[in-house]
């Protein structure tokens, strides 16, 4: 069943073999597809996976094969492990891990920890966890309280535990971690508290520190060399960071880390993306606030910075540049390159060399983005519209119709490619907003926003009659283009997964798990989950049958970006008041619930 | 009863006008009696449809509106509720001040989740009966959700 496509067998030699000195373990483990071993699938986190049991011929016949109630009821983003013959899957807060035997789906053992409740108030938006990274006979969580957990994966107990934060200075984690090598690296949340982001390396044996590498700040804090580190092909030079904020406002400036990190093996480079600088009223911190809303190339060893790259210099809009980075070796513009490629909340859709950092492709995944005409290729900097910009417009300003909204084009929900399409499935959000930032006070461990937002669906700023809230669409990072979109009543929150079948699939807000066809989009499957899907849909074999899991347990930000707009006919909408809010559609609850063909499809 | 008044609390009460009447004179003696309270922060033209539409607010309950915003990120953006916070639309239709005020300095576990204390952020104790008043306006559908004009400058 797990026949490929040559051209697909040709790839994947090329990445593996590159992947050969990372944890050998764990590049096992992904480098067989009846695993799902890391949130990515692969290290380089294409969510792409070799099975193709189920395949554009039989996903209409899929069927549930079982269900697994979490017991938690908040936002469940994040997606499974599976490896022989155990699946493991979290919870968002109290961050819950169950070990489920496949064979018969008893609960092998249950880990969980006793947090703080007060936790709870300094997590902006929701208690979501995005997952667990094994190596080396562990299971490794990132608690909601910053602690960063071992677990034996056999037996649950707890082997080391380390403090990340400090959430009384409102430092939280939502992100998963990722294991390269003897490192287990982590992030931190909480740009909305003044928190300046980081990624630490903690070492799997006993959980010590490695190294930790500010995202702003003195050079010596961020782990960069004036004279080796680059941005845009030039080397970043001294203070790179310093400059461009006043004052001490770096030492409150954001920059979290709360999103996805990749690894390449062949350049042992670790990639991930910072946050927004804070506070979100960008007349008080003039300057390009560096290095917020950047992209991230480090020595996975050192924490050694070799490239960055500011999408959105002194961002105005809260535009997190914390998506996933997904290494792809893909033609761009008639060239073989070692290509990231990277949907930002900021609605470009970037392709970049992944060795040097030069950037190939700026594009807007969203037809509706409007806050920027371009990017400038030379100087990699987008060309910011006036009229929408919060900083221009001014302090007590409400700066309207800004696509998109502060949620993003796309938020934190990972795409997914297809080496056999050469294409790129992207769940995103086709929200618009009005934003008025204002001054606020800065008091640790408090919330410190700056600024208040309504927000819409983008057909009242496009004018075309459209009031969908996403989109689900196949981009083509090669020339920068849409080749497909599917139209979502609500934001496409969902992780997405590709296959060797040719199918694609994802969840949706209301809770459909939905496969289609790779090619065109067409709707192979549909099937209506406990609650609103915003977990990542992952694959996996056992006793030789191909398995699909999703997370349901409706929530997160996507809970809340929802009652704009569809609550009555204010803003003279029309069609939009026909939409009822979320709550109409669908009810809390964690529920994994995994498919497969019936014998003999 | 005219569809529109200056008095956007009335017509409010009149758009509810579904309710059986007993309740309405309730709500509309209710959202009248508030009136008093941020009335004076508010203006509305006449002749136009939808509640609360087309009015105006000062200073006052823009600072409330300000003071929202931090609570935007888990009551929703038009305090309409998320996924795991209540609605203050509604809930401002049953609690007093005191709760309120109460509520807001030191927060309180409930059966949905944690309500953050918020004593020590200025950016909301500041304005706290700016907030409270902005809130109440909304819950009486005197002034609609998202950004609201001003009208004294
Ligand atoms: C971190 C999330 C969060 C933030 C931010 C937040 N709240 Fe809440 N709030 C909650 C939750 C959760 C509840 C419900 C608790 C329960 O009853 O279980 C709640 C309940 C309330 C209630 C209901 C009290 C009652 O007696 O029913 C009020 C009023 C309230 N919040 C006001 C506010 C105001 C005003 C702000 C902004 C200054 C705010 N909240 C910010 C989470 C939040």
């Amino acid at each position: 069943m797990r026949k490929s496509a040559l051209t697909l067998a040709v790839f994947a030699g090329t990445i593996a073999s590159g992947f050969a000195n990372a944890n050998q373990e764990v590049m096992k483990l992904t480098q067989d597809s009846a695993n799902w071993a890391i949130w990515g699938g692969n290290y380089a986190g294409q969510r792409y996976s070799e099975l193709n049991q189920i395949n554009t011929g039989n996903a209409k016949k899929l069927q549930v094969a079982w269900t697994f109630s979490t017991g938690v009821l908040r936002g469940h983003e994040g997606g499974p492990l599976v490896f022989g013959d155990t699946l493991y899957i979290h919870t968002p807060f109290p961050n819950k891990v169950f070990s489920i035997n496949l064979a018969d789906q008893t609960i092998n053992w249950k880990y969980e920890p006793k947090q703080n409740p007060d936790t709870i108030p300094v997590m902006c938006c929701d208690t979501v966890n995005r997952g667990l990274a094994y190596a080396d006979g562990k299971i490794f969580l990132q608690q909601a309280d910053t602690t960063l957990v071992a677990l034996d994966s056999k037996t649950g107990k707890l082997i080391w535990s380390v403090k990340n934060g400090d959430p009384k200075k409102g430092e939280t984690n939502t992100n998963a971690p990722i294991v390269v090598k003897d490192k287990v690296y982590t992030g931190i949340s909480g740009g909305e508290f003044g928190v300046r982001g980081f990624v630490a390396a903690y070492n799997i044996k006993d959980g010590s520190l490695a190294w930790k590498c500010y995202s702003m700040g003195p050079d010596s804090d961020m782990c960069v060399d004036p004279n080796q580190t680059t941005a845009m092909g030039k080397p970043i030079g001294k203070d790179s960071s310093l400059k461009t904020w006043k004052g001490d406002q770096w030492k409150i400036g954001g920059g979290t880390t709360w999103g996805w990190f990749s690894y390449d093996a062949d350049l042992n480079l670790i990639y991930y993306g910072s946050g927004n600088p804070s506070t979100w009223n960008p007349v008080v911190r003039p300057g390009d606030n560096k290095w917020s809303m950047t992209i991230m190339a480090r020595d996975a060893d050192s924490g050694m910075a070799k490239w960055f790259y500011q999408m959105t210099p002194h961002d105005e809009w809260d535009y997190d540049g914390i998506n996933e980075m997904i290494l792809a070796d893909i033609d761009v513009k008639g060239q073989k390159r070692q290509a990231l490629v990277h949907f930002d909340r900021n609605g470009f859709g970037y392709t970049m060399d992944r060795v040097t950092g030069e950037l190939l492709v700026a594009e807007k995944f969203d037809p509706a983005v409007n806050w920027a005409t371009h990017v400038d290729m030379t100087t990699g900097r987008p060309q910011v519209v006036a009229k929408y910009s919060t900083g221009q417009g001014g302090e007590d300003v409400n700066t309207k119709n800004i696509c998109p909204a502060a949620l993003g084009s796309k938020d934190q929900q990972p795409a997914a490619f297809s080496p056999r399409t050469g294409l790129f499935y992207v769940p995103t959000n086709h929200v618009c907003m009005d934003y008025e930032p204002f001054r606020v006070e800065y008091v640790a461990g408090q919330p410190y926003v700056g600024a208040t937002l309504s927000m819409f669906p983008a057909g009242k700023v496009t004018g075309d009659g459209t009031n969908n809230l996403g989109n689900f669409i196949a981009w083509d990072a090669s020339s920068g283009k849409i080749k497909w979109s599917i139209s979502e009543p609500f934001s496409a929150w969902s992780g997405a997964l590709a296959t060797a079948g040719d199918i694609v699939a994802y969840g949706t807000l209301e809770g459909y798990l939905k496969v289609v066809d790779a090619k065109s989009g067409k709707e192979l499957y549909k099937f209506k989950t406990a609650s609103g899907i915003i977990g990542n849909v992952n694959t996996w074999e056992y006793n030789g049958k191909q398995y699909i899991g999703v997370l349901s347990g409706v929530g997160g930000w996507a809970g809340i970006g929802m009652a704009a707009g569809l609550e009555g006919d204010t803003e003279g909408l029309g069609a939009v008041g026909a939409y009822k809010a979320l709550a109409k559609h669908t009810q809390l609850g964690g529920v994994l619930t995994v498919f497969v063909l019936p014998d003999g499809a | 009863m005219s569809k529109h008044s200056g008095w956007k609390a009335t017509t409010v009460a009149v758009s509810w006008g579904l309710v059986a009447l007993a309740a309405l004179v309730a709500v509309l003696a209710r959202a009248e009696s508030h009136a008093t309270l941020y009335g004076d922060h508010v203006q509305c033209e006449q002749g136009q449809t939808g509640a609360g539409e087309k009015c105006r607010i000062d200073l006052f309950l823009t600072r409330g509106f300000r003071a929202f915003s931090q609570c935007q990120v888990c009551h929703g953006l038009d305090g309409n509720g998320s996924s795991f916070a209540p609605s203050l639309v509604e809930t401002l239709r049953e609690i007093d001040k005191d709760r309120f005020m109460e509520v807001v300095a030191n927060g309180y576990k409930g059966q949905i989740g944690v309500m953050p204390g918020w004593k020590q952020n200025p950016n909301v104790m500041k304005y706290v009966d700016n907030l409270y008043l902005y809130l109440l306006a909304r819950s009486d559908g005197a002034i609609p959700p998202g950004k609201i004009e001003r009208y004294d400058r």
